[in-house]
């Protein structure tokens, strides 16, 4: 009998991903606003400002999150609940992997911005 | 023939158990089966009446300078058109396509919450019934379907217009949450043996996202309209500048549900595609995984676009970018499930039938609706196209193309299986091609129309302007679509009625719910298979005949009991016997008491709001005591050698996962409000406030104090339950009574801390974070005597422990948002505040 911890950390590691690139979405959205709000640079400093920073460091432990994940998804994949089969582990290994790939694409994507445009411009 | 006479009897036993009584006893009705085919059918009213609008609007912008509406009466009916296609049809019939088919495709005998389905139908009708009413009193609500401030604020409208639109839906959106929360214990829980997640058929896949979705996309529009409909009844300012109210809080609050809801919509419809490719490819699915990872992805992604709805609004750059470039990512995950689709067919040996043909006109014009999302999530055209008809176009390319084809392809699909007569197949070749030709005729141009300037929501327009040909040309399309749905319309009423009987599996499909009988039986499976394939059909032949002759689980019926079997959420390993409620009048009763406090609401009649409030809860209390055991039972025998426990005895109970799905729903609540907050203090103009809340440390310290005692005295409880060492009563007591404190510290601080809400949005969010947590106390104290009731009526042991267990997550998560209140309200004047 697994306990009903294990059952709900299974059904999160299936999207642990999306989980990390949700908080990644939050942090930078709210980071963006309230940085503009409380230390908004002048759009003359370009991309060199502390909002910037903070945005760029907040998406980079982000992605480390994520690598992290990435590094358990290779050396310590999901476990079969008792009875359990093989085939149907492969698909929650498979789907976690592929749910994880489309995480880091995504955050690298929504993140890009951060890097091209003066963040409280406009 | 002694075996064939027992599984008659057997049969027999379970059609008097599951039937629904003849009479007003159909008022008590629980089935799924009825409950779903009830929600379809009065979407499907809806659908015809939001039609109905439609024509209305096209034939008043048929040719210039018309007068066949005025302007007051075209606001009306476009809101309501907007309103019954999206509130009332769409979602209502994604339910009712969940309620009546998740039980059939994961081999179950029912849901897991029965009476909660029927309660969500009840406030469903009863929330559509005053949309429906306000129209023909000539009230109907008219500031557009997103309902925008400040015109729907009381100064723009002043009638009860607004005031029945934020009623009626929220009303509806009870239906919703209940259904979530419905679909996400089931999904888990209520499932054949064997049938682990990576079993599972994909539509259960796409219905657990979708349930989580509603879970937590729906809570922003229901706190949305919960806070516009109070400024409109007390004059709170959330939306008033002059008072640090901003307009845009409703517009983001309003999109992060709105854009969320297009995938709420267009993933069960991927759901019946993926349902019905495999079967005409002859086939299984390519890519399974590949499409319940896409199916997750883009449950999570779609709730980061919501701004691409507000780019002309006047938002920073990087904030334009950043919408933008998620907006387009989205198209990642759904383009997936297109390749797998078309993969499956490449793959396989496609049949050309009836549903097919619906397909393939979702395939087209889903994907001209998608192509032109893309196009509007890049910025400088969104600039031109917003508030254009191009917008219009796109929306109906989306949501007909995305939804109404695959829902007609997939009433054709089952339609054999439910009325249990054969599809002919000729009148709804005609009904498509007038569909398909009617509907691009309409809308395909209407981007044209658009990109020329014509705006959205006129009701008039003069003549020269170059849009003369373009909406004749749409009307005329839209009466041609028009003529098709009703070919359709008559080609499912002449199958019903006169259509010959079905073959059994008509298409020779691979999914359980085609083992039934063609119509099912109101208890589904005589008895529970156990699958070992996605397709069980294909892959276990004996499959259909060991279930009809009982050789399943739980073929035999006893003690009056309706039984389903419950399995591990992961494995499919079956691990409890699931009692079902029988038909009761409660849900009926308890909506019926909602109503009551909804309308009086709306007429301002506030003491009767406050008894039919009252009431809903007592209702609500008097439900949850029909359930459980009133004494210890050993487990039972399951069949095929497995004995089993009863659901009130084990700790994962479908209830507790329920517990978890509403929790994740307040929660949302909760963040959603924080947000506001958040957000009006970063970026209303009017702030900060004249003064900020003035209670001393001490009475806050003192409110989180008694919640966590709280806490701990349930935690005490259910220890003391659990070893039978010393008795769960005294800390039950001690768990409301430090609940009531809790209670009188938050209205304290309100009391005595605060301004006026009337004053300032500060004082009013304010109010509302320490009103809210007050009325998790109440409810924290209320659950405290009900289980303490419990205990003494025999309901609790340390056997059946789910009464008190849920009493602690409760107060668990009363204890967290109290302190996260406590903490916030107190700790961000200090922080940021300097009072003007």
């Amino acid at each position: 009998m697994t306990p009903p911890g294990w059952t709900i950390r299974a059904l999160l590691r299936l999207s642990a991903g999306l989980i990390v690139w949700a908080s990644g979405f939050v942090f930078l959205y709210a980071g963006f606003s309230l940085g503009c709000q409380l230390w908004a640079p002048p759009p003359e400093d370009g991309l060199s400002n502390p909002v910037t920073l903070m945005l760029a460091g907040f998406m980079l432990v982000h992605l480390a999150a994520m690598l992290t994940l990435g590094w358990l998804w290779w050396f310590r994949p999901v476990v079969a609940a008792a009875d359990e089969s093989e085939s149907s582990r492969r698909i929650r290994h498979r789907v976690e992997g592929l749910v994880l790939a489309c995480s880091i694409f995504a955050l690298v994507w929504i993140a890009f911005p951060v890097f091209m445009v003066a963040p409280c411009a406009g | 023939m002694n075996e064939t006479a027992g599984v008659s009897e057997d049969r027999r036993e379970l059609t008097r158990l599951f039937s629904t009584p003849p009479g007003f006893g159909r008022l008590a009705a629980v089935n799924h089966s009825v409950i779903g085919l009830r929600f379809m059918l009065v979407a499907a009213m809806f659908f015809i009446l939001g039609g109905l609008l439609a024509m209305l609007l096209r034939a008043q912008l048929a040719i210039p300078g018309n007068e066949f509406l005025d302007n007051e009466a075209y606001n009306q009916i476009f809101t309501m058109h907007g309103t019954v296609m999206m509130f009332l049809f769409a979602i209502p019939l994604i339910e009712g396509l969940a309620l009546y088919f998740i039980p059939k495709f994961l081999g179950a005998r029912d849901l897991s919450f029965p009476r909660l389905s029927a309660f969500g139908f009840w406030c469903y009708l009863f929330g559509g019934l005053i949309l429906l009413g306000s129209m023909f009193a000539g009230v109907a609500p008219d500031s557009g379907w997103f309902m925008y401030t400040p015109l729907s604020g009381r100064e723009f409208t002043p009638g009860i217009n607004a005031d029945v639109w934020l009623i009626g839906v929220t009303f509806v959106e009870v239906s919703a949450i209940a259904f979530g929360i419905e679909l996400v214990a089931t999904v888990l829980k209520v499932r054949s043996a064997g049938m682990s997640l990576g079993r599972m058929p994909l539509f259960g896949w796409y219905i657990l996202i979708t349930a989580l979705m509603m879970v937590i996309g729906f809570p922003p529009l229901i706190l949305a309209s919960i806070l516009l409909e109070i400024e409109r009844a007390f004059a709170w300012p959330f939306f008033d500048v002059a008072l640090g109210g901003d307009p845009l809080l409703w517009q983001h609050l309003f999109w992060l549900f709105g854009h969320p809801e297009v995938y709420i919509i267009f993933l069960p419809a991927a759901a019946v595609v993926s349902m019905m490719v495999p079967t005409f490819a002859r086939r299984p699915l390519v890519g399974y995984h590949w499409v319940v990872g896409a199916i997750i992805a883009t449950g999570f992604i779609s709730f980061g676009l919501w701004v691409h709805h507000m780019f002309t609004v006047g938002i920073p750059h990087l904030a334009l970018v950043f919408f933008s470039a998620a907006s387009m990512f989205v198209a990642l995950p759904t383009t997936i499930q297109f390749f797998a689709w078309l993969a499956t067919l490449w793959q396989g040996r496609p049949v050309r039938r009836l549903p097919m043909l619906y397909l393939f006109g979702f395939l087209f014009i889903f994907v001209c609706g998608g192509l032109t999302g893309v196009m509007l999530a890049l910025v400088p055209f969104n600039w031109q196209a917003h508030d254009t008809h191009f917008v219009v176009a796109h929306l109906h390319y989306v949501l007909i193309g995305g939804f109404v084809f695959p829902v007609i392809a997939a009433l054709y699909y089952w339609l054999p299986l439910f009325s249990g007569k054969e599809v002919s197949g000729r009148l709804g070749q005609w009904a498509f091609w007038l569909l398909f030709i009617g509907f691009n005729l309409t809308f395909l141009h209407m981007h044209l129309t658009g990109l020329v300037g014509m705006p959205r929501r006129v009701y008039t327009y003069p003549e020269g302007l170059g849009w003369e040909w373009l909406n004749l040309v749409s009307t005329i399309g839209g009466f041609i679509m028009t003529a098709g749905f009703a070919a359709l319309l008559l080609d499912v009423i002449a199958t019903v009625r006169t259509g010959a009987p079905a073959r059994r599996n008509p298409w020779q499909a691979g999914t359980l719910e085609w083992s039934l009988d063609h119509p099912p039986a109101v208890y589904n499976f005589a008895s529970l298979p156990e699958v070992r394939d996605v397709e069980p059909l294909w892959e276990q032949p004996d499959l259909e005949e060991d279930v009809r002759a009982g050789r399943g689980y739980l073929g035999r019926a006893r003690n009056d009991w309706q039984e389903t079997l419950g399995v591990h959420a992961i494995s499919g390993r079956p691990d409890q016997i699931i009692l079902l409620p029988g038909p009761t009048y409660m849900p009926l009763i308890t909506a019926s008491c909602l109503l009551v406090f909804f309308l009086s609401f709306l007429l301002g009649i506030y003491w009767l709001s406050a008894i039919g409030a009252a009431a809903s809860l007592l209702a609500a209390l008097r439900w949850a005591w029909a359930g459980g055991l009133d004494r210890d039972w050993p487990d039972q025998d399951a069949g095929q050698g497995l004995k089993l426990p009863l659901h009130p005895q084990v700790i994962e109970a479908p209830g507790w996962w329920g517990m978890l799905a509403g929790l994740l729903c307040n929660g949302t609540f909760f963040i959603t409000a924080l947000f506001g907050y958040l957000y009006l203090w970063a970026v209303a103009p009017q702030w900060p406030p004249e003064s900020f809340i003035d209670t001393g440390m001490l009475l806050p310290a003192a409110t989180v104090l008694a919640a966590f005692l709280a806490l701990l005295a349930f935690h005490r409880a259910v220890g003391n339950n659990a070893s039978g060492q010393g008795r769960p009563v005294p800390a039950l007591l001690a768990a409301g009574l430090m609940s009531a404190l809790a209670l009188a510290g938050c209205a304290m601080q309100i009391a005595t801390g605060l301004p006026h809400p009337t004053t300032h949005a500060y004082v009013a969010l304010t109010t509302f974070l320490l009103g809210y947590c007050g009325l998790h106390a109440l409810i924290a104290g209320v659950l405290g005597v009900y289980c303490w009731l419990r205990l003494r009526a025999g309901y609790v042991s340390a056997r059946r422990s789910l009464d008190l267990r849920l009493a602690r997550i409760w107060a668990g998560y009363t204890a967290a948002v109290m302190i996260i209140v406590v903490v916030l309200v107190q700790g961000m004047p200090l922080l940021l505040g300097e009072a003007s």
